[in-house]
């Protein structure tokens, strides 16, 4: 992805994507890294420089909180888990995202196979 | 496993956050090497490819590095920046450039870069300067603080009547009128000092030179005539005019005097009272030569001498006529050369002296005096020697203002970089001391900042140099007894530095207030109302991005 317009969309929707994965439940930097790179079917994958820095800025905004845990793997993770302001958050993007998504298919007359 | 906590402590440095906070982030960066490095591993690669796949996924160390600063501070760009020197090294080269202001000598040469920067383009005693040491000198009576105003004013008009005081309150000082003779375009005044000076030192050749040269450019204003190609109507003005008279006596006279010992004297005693021993004004004035006049009419009149009338009084048969002729123009110049600093009038006076001495012999071999004659071609030959040397003395003096101008261009850029470095020195300080590490300074600041880290050790560098460049020339100006010796061994630099300091005219502090100040103050009211309004733009910004 090295088209600047696809960079554009995939930095921007990095903060929901995170909020997203862990509203399913605690996760750690390497977990939400390695489901967002499955789930877009290897389309989407983030960076280190990008991905915990991102993490760093949500906790500090309070819409997700970081603690010390266990991971499935029996090692020492810190996970992160969506809080009240990150849920309230997450609905008001998923809103924009859905009315964005549907303006642009509207105009740029995109079809689904 | 290798050790990913310590490749990213090593990696990352030190971060400007809590220690506990820096901690964690270490950790949790270490925790997804290892799981990258895991997995590859289950992948079944082997494990330095699994370890370098681990660290692709990093790639640039600084970028992730600002990249958490401004994540966590929500801030751009991160201050103290990893290029910025340490602050102790700063501290240090302060406290080093603090420590050699305690050397006296040091201290006088860092002075040099203000006192250049306050200078107007002249560094003599200001103007006003002047007015105030007149006025206390009428106050007090005192002569002399008039004498050195009259000396050194610019404006003629003002000159002049400090010049009449100064000579009402003692007449010792009437010598101060010979400064009025240099002004081009006042014959009245040229006349009535040069008139005045006649008669308080007949005995001195350069009062009646003063005082003839106005006669001299009315009797030749009709005709071109040129040295060494004597005109008879020329010669005629020379033994029937004033100006021929004037120019006998000033010829006969024992005395070549252009007061210039009387002045740097009185420069001397005044300034040390005004400026202390490191009077950096005397070196100034001592590029001021003394009252020269203009020497053409004199090689005018000696050329006459020995081409014209001496030949003739030797074709009557007044031969001791002749020889008195001849003897007045060879001891002229033996008194120009031993009593002024005038090398350009050498030249001249040497050639009129030899072919004096030239005359000289022929009339006593002629005579029969040929022992006379020997001695004479002599003195002859020397004249001609000192000639023929003047030019390698001329290259001498050119190399030593070349080595003194080069000497001079490092001192002003020195000199510039040091004020540049303090500025910068401020600003550092200030950072250290109002903005705690912490915090992170964004955009142009941060890097503001971190180029101010180098202000300290730069000045340090600066300073060393402009120490070292000027030492030699930070004697003090009372240890050189005549204007000469003070000219030859300190204007070359001096004079170059304050020149050189022409080349950053545009910064002088006189000049940005005669023609900088109206767009520098709008300059900076626009800064400011930009700033303001940035800050107040990044504000909202801020508050949005913690609403959201």
């Amino acid at each position: 992805m090295d088209d600047p317009v696809a960079n554009a969309l995939k930095k921007g929707s990095l903060e929901m994507l995170v909020l997203a994965l862990v509203e399913e439940g605690p996760r750690h930097g390497y977990e939400i890294g390695k489901l967002i790179e499955e789930r877009s079917g290897r389309a989407l994958r983030f960076h280190v420089a990008s991905l915990y820095p991102a993490l760093y800025a949500l906790e500090r905004r309070g819409l997700v909180a970081g603690s010390w845990g266990t991971a499935s793997n029996g090692r020492r993770r810190r996970c992160y888990r969506l809080t009240r302001a990150g849920r309230r958050k997450l609905a008001e993007q998923r809103a924009r995202w859905k009315e964005f998504s549907e303006a642009i298919d509207t105009i740029a007359k995109v079809s689904y196979a | 496993m290798p050790d990913f906590a310590e490749i990213v402590r090593r990696n990352l440095g030190r971060l400007p956050l809590e220690p506990e906070r820096e901690e964690e982030i270490f950790a949790e960066l270490a925790h997804q090497l290892e799981d990258a490095y895991t997995d590859a591993l289950s992948r079944g690669l082997p494990e330095a490819r699994a370890e370098a796949e681990a660290m692709t996924q990093l790639g640039d160390w600084e970028k992730l590095r600002r990249s958490i600063v401004t994540s966590e501070k929500g801030a751009k760009v991160l201050w103290p920046h990893p290029w910025a020197v340490p602050r102790a090294i700063s501290w240090l080269a302060l406290a080093i450039v603090a420590a050699l202001c305690l050397v006296p000598r040091f201290r006088e040469a860092m002075g040099q870069a203000p006192a250049a920067w306050f200078a107007n383009d002249w560094l003599g005693v200001t103007g006003s300067t002047l007015h105030e040491l007149a006025d206390r000198g009428v106050k007090v009576r005192d002569a002399r603080l008039v004498a050195f105003a009259a000396l050194h004013t610019e404006d003629q008009a003002e000159a002049d009547r400090l010049a009449e005081m100064a000579v009402a309150m003692d007449p010792a000082y009437t010598w101060v009128g010979s400064r009025l003779l240099a002004f081009r375009g006042a014959p009245d005044n040229s006349v009535k000092w040069a008139n005045r000076l006649v008669a308080w030192d007949p005995d001195n050749a350069v009062p009646r030179l003063f005082a003839a040269q106005p006669l001299f450019l009315t009797a030749v204003a009709e005709g071109s005539p040129v040295p060494n190609s004597p005109d008879p109507k020329l010669a005629r003005l020379a033994v029937t005019t004033e100006w021929g008279h004037q120019m006998q006596a000033a010829f006969d006279a024992p005395r070549f005097d252009t007061y210039e010992a009387k002045r740097f004297d009185l420069d001397r005693s005044v300034l040390r009272g005004l400026e202390g021993e490191n009077s950096r004004s005397l070196v100034a004035y001592s590029c001021i030569f003394g009252a020269f006049p203009d020497m053409l009419q004199a090689m005018h009149y000696a050329s006459l001498v020995t081409e014209t009338l001496g030949p003739e009084a030797e074709r009557a048969g007044h031969n001791d006529e002749a020889a008195r002729m001849y003897w007045s123009v060879a001891r002229f110049g033996q008194r120009v050369e031993e009593n002024s600093s005038w090398e350009c009038n050498f030249a001249g006076t040497r050639r009129l002296e030899a072919a004096a001495y030239a005359r000289l012999a022929a009339l006593a071999a002629r005579s029969g005096n040929t022992q006379e004659a020997a001695a004479i071609q002599l003195l002859q030959a020397g004249v001609e020697r000192l000639n023929r040397d003047a030019g390698a003395r001329q290259k001498a003096r050119a190399s030593q203002w070349d080595s003194s101008g080069r000497a001079a261009t490092i001192a002003c850029v020195a000199a510039w970089l040091a004020m540049l470095c303090l500025t910068g020195c401020g600003f550092w300080a200030g950072l250290v001391a109002f903005r705690r590490p912490e915090r992170a300074l964004g955009g142009w600041p941060g890097a503001l900042a971190m180029a101010s880290s180098y202000a300290p050790g730069l000045l340090l560098g600066a300073c060393a140099v402009l120490y070292l460049v000027m030492e030699p020339f930070l004697r003090s100006p009372f240890e050189f007894a005549t204007r000469q010796a003070l000219f030859g061994e300190m204007a070359p630099f001096w004079y170059s530095y304050w020149r050189g300091w022409d080349t950053f005219g545009f910064w002088r502090l006189h000049y940005i207030v005669q023609h900088m100040l109206w767009p520098v103050a709008a300059s900076i009211a626009v800064l400011f109302v930009g700033l303001t309004a940035l800050r107040r733009v990044g504000r909202a910004h801020e508050q949005r991005a913690q609403v959201q």
